[in-house]
């Protein structure tokens, strides 16, 4: 506590320790409701950040500008002391809003006073998913592959941090009483907590090991970049301008889930040719996990994640839309009116015992079209990674499952789909389903390689070391220091 | 801007950069912004603990922020445009300037000993004048 309790007594230099281009040092509400909320942050990083990681120095990437020097610099941190940041791209005062009811206006500069609620709702629960991960990937340092790996778990989780940070900005700066207020929820919930659990069911999930945090990276935070880039859209000019500079560091999230399956693939695929293995259990007896394991993790990680993305029709989802709140992915790039009224889009749903194709309003179909649009990203991942037993001539393809797979929200909900697409009844589902996601036993086996190697330049046997290390530095490089 | 000069009144003499500027005007914003983070992680990275010429996914991307999707898609207009080639299966590629673009080094140490910015050359496409006599 000494070292809190010092942090807010002293005079902080915003600029060194608050790295910031909003003019921080000149604005006392913010200065004020900072030099609150940043001891509550740290302590909540003590009690809920990786686990036993205090002492030791990292080598991170900090941000302290947001132009092409200032965001990548490295150096040696101790992750208490890492200078989370606020950033905003820099704005452009000829900025319009792009679409819904206001379409063409000036991009507003102050929350409307109609649309405050519903904006303060939409950054909580956006801002509700960054500490949570930090909170689900707690313990995974206790079993980290490597000290690259390592770091970049690291990596992730302070800037997960610095995301809490870019919402709580918000949060302080527009909203006044209710932000601030809202702003210590963000710290008090708990990914897990039964009676104060975060938001979205998905990051009340643990993240038990190195597999899931992979999946967990190119799956489920590629659902954050979609709802980032559509917030990166919106007529609310601060929030659109902290989520672009927020997608620059969730690209590299999703770059370490990537490289991190394509590792295991490579790793496995290596094994399965030098010994000629094809049986999975046999995969397994050499302490790599098998492609039918991955699979299952896939299908897992997908179809609860294209849960987040709320039910295929929503009147939230239209009503974001029309108020110039939340656009679609892209939106500048799509050549429409931008408006959508009177518009189709093609959703699928259960009719019958059958899934169907049907037209639904354009503006009620958002959520769907996000979430397709996520799909085709996700499918051309996929493809990448397929390239990996291709190159062995190991004939194994990872796929995607229907979309109507495992869902809870949606159309889908409380229906029961195959992942190739075929409508099952509940005992065909009960009979079926272990076959397609990943069991305790596949948990099990999971857990069970997993054991921690922090010797530089050392890799455990399940997955395959990079090619290069971080920042042109070699894989041998001690990215992580324990002294 | 001083030391730059503009495109359209490059000397006829300085072919320095011809091959090179030529194959950028054909690209979009994006992959040109790409080809300079290439340059700069190949030959003027902090560290040079690897081929020199070479750049890889990880430090690239990290150097960027680019999604990997569009990496990999801007990297194929790059190769198309024949300014790199790429080595290697992913998810290990090597990624080198092309022997045709490997002008683009002795570019880009003109810029840096001018203090130009990389993306002036690389995505305005105004070169340094190149060092005669």
């Amino acid at each position: 506590m000494a070292e809190l309790t010092e942090v807010t007594q002293q005079a902080i230099d915003y600029a060194q320790r608050i790295p910031n281009n909003v003019d921080l040092a000149n604005d006392r509400t913010l200065q004020r409701a900072l030099e609150r909320w940043q001891p509550a942050f740290l302590n909540w990083w003590k009690d809920t950040g990786p686990a036993n990681s205090s002492a030791l120095q990292v080598y991170l990437r900090t941000a302290v500008s947001v132009d092409r020097d200032g965001w990548a610099n490295f150096e040696y941190v101790r992750m208490p002391e890492y200078r989370w940041g606020i950033f905003l791209t820099p704005r452009d005062e000829s900025r319009k809003i792009n679409f819904g009811d206001h379409y063409g206006q000036p991009a507003w500069q102050e929350v409307p006073g109609e649309y405050r609620s519903t904006l303060r709702r939409i950054i909580v629960t956006q801002g509700d998913t960054e500490p949570a991960s930090v909170e689900q990937q707690k313990l995974l340092g206790a079993t980290c592959p490597s000290l690259y790996d390592l770091r970049n778990l690291f990596q992730v989780n302070v800037e997960e941090g610095r995301h809490l940070w870019a919402m709580v900005y918000l949060l302080h700066r527009y909203f006044g009483r209710d932000g601030r207020e809202e702003a210590e929820a963000l710290l008090a919930r708990r990914s897990g907590d039964p009676n104060n659990p975060r938001i979205l069911t998905a990051f009340n999930e643990k993240t038990s090991n190195w597999l899931a945090f992979y999946m967990f990276t190119f799956f489920t935070d590629r659902d954050g970049k979609f709802q980032l880039a559509a917030l990166s859209e919106s007529g609310f000019d601060p929030l659109a301008r902290t989520t672009k500079f927020m997608l620059t560091e969730e690209a590299h999230h999703m770059f370490v889930g990537e490289s991190g399956v394509a590792r295991v693939m490579q790793r496995t695929c290596e094994v399965m040719r030098e010994r000629n293995l094809t049986d999975p259990s046999q995969v397994r007896a050499q302490g790599v996990i098998d492609l039918e394991t991955l699979q299952r993790f896939v299908n897992f990680h997908y179809s609860v994640t294209l849960d987040l993305f709320g039910s295929d029709i929503s009147s939230n989802g239209a009503s974001y839309y029309t108020g110039g709140l939340k656009g679609r992915y892209e939106e500048t790039k799509i050549g429409d009116d931008h408006l959508l009224v009177g518009d189709s889009y093609t959703v699928q749903e259960i009719a019958d015992g059958e899934i169907v194709n049907r037209q639904e309003s354009a503006l009620a179909a958002l959520n769907a079209r996000l979430r397709d649009d996520y799909t085709g990203e996700i499918q051309a991942g996929l493809d990448r990674w397929n390239r990996i037993p291709e190159k062995f001539g190991i004939p194994f393809r990872l796929k995607l499952p229907h979309v109507g797979f495992h869902r809870k929200i949606g159309s889908f909900a409380d229906h029961f789909v195959s992942p190739d697409g075929r409508v099952l009844s509940k005992g065909e589902w009960e009979r079926q389903s272990a076959r397609w996601l990943p069991s305790e036993d596949d948990h099990e086996f999971v857990g069970s390689l997993m054991g921690r190697v922090i010797e530089p330049g050392k890799f455990a046997n399940w997955i395959a070391p990079p090619a290069r290390g971080i920042n042109n530095l070699p894989i041998e490089f001690e990215y992580v220091r324990f002294d | 801007m001083s030391g730059l000069t503009k495109v359209g009144s490059l000397p006829a003499s300085d072919n320095s950069a011809s091959f090179v500027r030529d194959r950028l005007r054909t690209v979009s914003v994006p992959a040109r912004k790409l080809f300079a983070v290439i340059v700069r992680e190949a030959y003027h990275g902090p560290i040079h603990p690897k081929p020199k010429g070479t750049a890889s996914p990880p430090e690239i991307l990290e150097a960027c922020g680019l999604d990997v999707g569009e990496f990999y898609a801007l990297l194929n207009v790059l190769r198309g445009a024949g300014l790199i080639r790429v080595s290697n299966a992913y998810p290990f590629e090597e990624i080198q300037l092309s022997p045709e673009a490997a002008e683009a080094e002795s570019l880009a140490e003109r810029c840096t000993h001018e203090n130009i910015p990389f993306e002036d050359a690389f995505v305005k496409l105004v070169f340094p004048p190149s060092k005669r006599g």
